[in-house]
């Protein structure tokens, strides 16, 4: 479980400490109809096309992930070796479901999936994410993408 | 996650956030978020069960259709199916007892290639593959590293410490996705079993060890903090203290 409470000390104290920004305005976007919007996955797995070069400790950068690309070419990149990967190891499913989305489109629940995903780092700090953050919302916004839904590890 | 979530809205795009810590969503305050009970890096829960994923994803992207805004937090209450043990499971292999070494280590190789190929073979994908490097070449540098130093990097595109920490990676990865071809391990049956009864796991120990102890500065960063798991040093050490 990720209840502070059940991680050991070091990383609950780690992460109960960690600096959250805040912000003065608070953004609300009314989706229409879920049926009919077009949702993108944003994943912070720091996910990379094999062959690629992998995401080093400060990159703040972000990757496109097409929705056709194979899960055989998707490789978890991600600094941190303190969340569980045996789980997308088996699954990617379980951290990057774009195959579950593919089943809401069949059973009417959403629209459509966007043709890319994205993937960043999590682990580096929001604010040196910003830039990413917009980048990210300027192709989400030219590809027609209703709505992301955001995807930790 | 909820920053970035925080600015795609404010640029006119919806957000919904899977959260794993709820502390973090809370204090941030994204439009909407979805908290799940889940282990970091299982935010969809269990590998393997797609109707408990899809239950997860239904319930998060629900919230976009809600009116009561502008800061949404839900929780979800069910664990993830797959959390405990699995008893009927069993590893690939027997444990290899006595010093840990190069020689063993490919011997172990050997021992977990068949079943690493039926995994790819069965999933038709492998998370293997980081460090741009073949098993048997992985695993002679993790052999050379036993002796204590760095060797060069196998690998034109990474330095010898990059290399080291993404060789890891791609062993732990294969060992893993060989051993939990069969049942339905809980991550916790893989970690043990992986540190404490194979060689590999006593070998990126022992390399952390060494890594503590060297002079090297990339050796002892990479070593010493990027092999292995944060939760998996606590529990040695509450029974070896420092």
């Amino acid at each position: 479980m990720a209840r502070l409470s059940d991680l050991h000390t070091a990383s609950r104290v780690r992460l109960s400490e960690i600096e959250c920004p805040s912000y003065d305005a608070q953004p609300w976007v009314q989706l229409p109809a879920l049926d009919r919007s077009r949702i993108a996955i944003i994943s912070s797995a720091a996910l990379i096309r094999r062959g690629d070069p992998v995401f080093l400790p400060t990159d703040t950068g972000w990757r496109p992930v097409p929705h056709a690309l194979p899960d055989n070419e998707l490789l978890l990149s991600h600094v941190s070796i303190n969340f569980d990967r045996t789980g997308i190891q088996q699954d990617l499913e379980v951290a990057f479901p774009r195959r579950r989305l593919d089943e809401l489109v069949e059973r009417g629940v959403i629209g459509s999936v966007g043709s890319t995903h994205y993937t960043f780092m999590g682990s580096n700090d929001p604010k040196l994410l910003a830039d990413t953050a917009r980048d990210i919302a300027g192709h989400l916004k030219a590809e027609r993408i209703d709505a992301a839904i955001l995807v930790p590890v | 996650m909820s920053a970035l979530a925080h600015i795609i809205e404010t640029h006119g795009v919806a957000t919904v956030v899977i959260s794993l810590i709820r502390l973090h969503t809370e204090k941030i305050r994204p439009p909407r978020a979805l908290w799940v009970p889940f282990q970091l890096g299982r935010p969809l829960g269990s590998p393997g069960e797609p109707a408990f994923q899809t239950r997860v994803l239904r319930r998060a992207l629900a919230l976009l259709e809600r009116r009561d805004g502008p800061v949404i937090l839900e929780d979800f209450a069910e664990d993830e199916p797959r959390s405990a043990d699995d008893p009927a499971w069993s590893p690939p292999f027997a444990a290899t007892a006595g010093a840990v070494d190069g020689r063993r280590l490919h011997r172990e190789l050997d021992q977990v290639l068949p079943a690493y190929r039926q995994a790819v073979a069965a999933r038709a994908r492998s998370t293997v593959g980081l460090a741009g490097v073949p098993l048997p070449e992985a695993v002679a540098f993790i052999g050379w590293l036993l002796s204590g130093s760095l060797p060069v990097s196998p690998s034109p595109a990474l330095t010898a410490a990059q290399a080291l920490r993404f060789i890891a990676d791609d062993l732990k990865a294969a060992w893993t996705e060989a051993a939990s071809l069969t049942g339905k391990p809980s991550s916790r049956q893989l970690a043990d079993w992986l540190w404490e009864r194979t060689v590999l796991g006593r070998a990126l120990l022992r390399i952390r060890e060494l890594a503590l102890q060297s002079e090297d500065s990339s050796f002892k960063a990479a070593g010493g903090s990027l092999l292995v798991p944060g939760a998996r040093v606590a529990l040695l050490e509450a029974v070896n203290p420092p």
